[in-house]
């Protein structure tokens, strides 16, 4: 059986513990305990901060070196960080620790969850975030232009996954500055999702999650761990999930 | 970084002006004055060196590197930008940078955090003093604290 590590970032224990709770609770339902690395600093995203590629190197050196097997990762972009670190450090990244983001542990984790989860019935609008899919060629996660571990994984669930103009699109969240065109990339999604008839917004990306929400007041905007620890029972204030989402999915029921 | 070292980033020397990169980059649909073929053609015909602003409005989507017929990454050669001018980078990304070598992570935590996540059954997420000290001595060497001691001293959340 694989051993994993938690690395959960910075975005999603400080600005969203909700998702903590669900990221855990849907790990307690796969029937897996991680070991915790709770000495680890942020991932320092080189495409976050543009600022010393030396200094994100040294950091993700570090933090890899606390993990014991397989780092599972909860948001892409740590994902992409330290998967991009662990090849720029030696290479085909020997002798360091795998790096698996949040969607494939669900994809391995399929045959267990699907024992378990309750059928949510909820339309969701995909945000495939852009550093799990691509460089296709680095990430290795999923084809970038047609990506359907998202899909499967609602599928589990019993989501449906609703299609929409801009579900293959950046939410704009990197770009910083006076030039920044991250609200109105936002503001595409959120419009084009609304006009599917989505439930919700659905994302696997701490960063998509955040820029996303930010710029939503009306639409909700999930982690896919959250959905999956309300369809494994958890209680869903805990797991941050609206009330009109759970009164939809009782519906269903 | 001068131009001759942008030459040495993502491949750029193989760019054939294709524009394929723009056509695929999420930037440009939305702000077209933004073009990543038109940055690979100044700097590779004139040296020229693509503004600061420029280079921070790359959203990172990666559609450029992924599209492109010859291996070239603009993303990368705008990311490369972006460190030449780290001193002039965007504030909100100054203050992360600041907030990761004074507690380990980008974003402080806002105000009753603590009990939120005892509530959830979460531990604290402050990183003690002597991880603090080793993600500093980390970053130390590699000229990060430089860029964080030039950071005026702004609000602390993004």
């Amino acid at each position: 059986m694989t051993e994993y590590s938690l690395y959960l970032g910075c975005i999603i224990p400080t600005l969203f513990p909700h998702v903590e709770r669900a990221v855990r609770d849907a790990l307690f339902g796969s029937n897996v305990s991680p070991a915790e690395m709770t000495s680890a600093s942020c991932c320092a995203p080189n495409y976050m901060f543009g600022l010393s590629k030396q200094a994100w190197l040294a950091l993700n050196k570090r933090n890899l070196s606390l993990a014991t097997g397989t780092v599972l990762t909860a948001c892409d972009e740590c994902f992409a960080s330290l998967q991009d670190a662990r090849l720029a450090i030696s290479e085909g990244g020997k002798g360091l620790p795998e790096v698996k983001p949040f969607l494939s542990f669900l994809s391995d984790q399929q045959e267990t969850l699907k024992k378990e989860a309750r059928s949510l019935g909820l339309r969701c609008a995909i945000q495939h975030s852009c550093h799990l899919l691509r460089p296709s060629k680095v990430r290795m996660v999923d084809n970038p232009d047609n990506p359907l571990m998202m899909k499967n994984a609602l599928d589990v669930i019993g989501c449906s996954p609703v299609p929409h103009d801009e579900e293959m699109s950046c939410c704009g969240g990197q770009a910083s500055g006076q030039l920044s065109p991250g609200k109105e990339l936002a503001a595409k999604k959120i419009a084009s999702a609304t006009r599917a008839g989505a439930d919700c917004i659905v994302t696997t990306c701490a960063h998509c999650l955040n820029q996303i929400s930010r710029n939503s007041p009306q639409l909700p905007v999930l982690h896919l761990a959250q959905l999956y620890a309300l369809s494994l029972g958890s209680d869903p204030s805990s797991v941050g999930v609206p009330n009109a989402l759970v009164r939809r999915a009782a519906g269903q029921q | 970084m001068t131009n001759e070292n942008l030459l040495s980033v993502g491949n750029i020397v193989r760019c054939f002006q294709c524009g394929t990169c723009t056509s695929a980059c999420t930037t440009n649909s939305v702000l077209p004055e933004y073009n990543p073929r038109r940055a690979m053609e100044m700097i590779l015909s004139t040296g020229a060196i693509p503004t600061v602003e420029e280079a921070w409005a790359c959203a990172t989507c990666a559609n450029c590197a992924e599209r492109c017929p010859r291996g070239v990454s603009a993303m990368e050669v705008m990311l490369a930008v972006r460190s030449n001018f780290a001193d002039k980078a965007p504030e909100d990304r100054r203050i992360m940078a600041r907030n990761i070598v004074n507690t380990g992570h980008a974003f402080n935590p806002p105000d009753g955090l603590k009990e939120i996540r005892t509530r959830l059954g979460l531990a604290d997420v402050a990183l003690d003093d002597e991880n603090v000290a080793q993600v500093q001595a980390a970053v130390e060497k590699a000229g990060l604290s430089d860029i964080v001691r030039s950071t005026s001293r702004g609000g602390d959340k993004r």
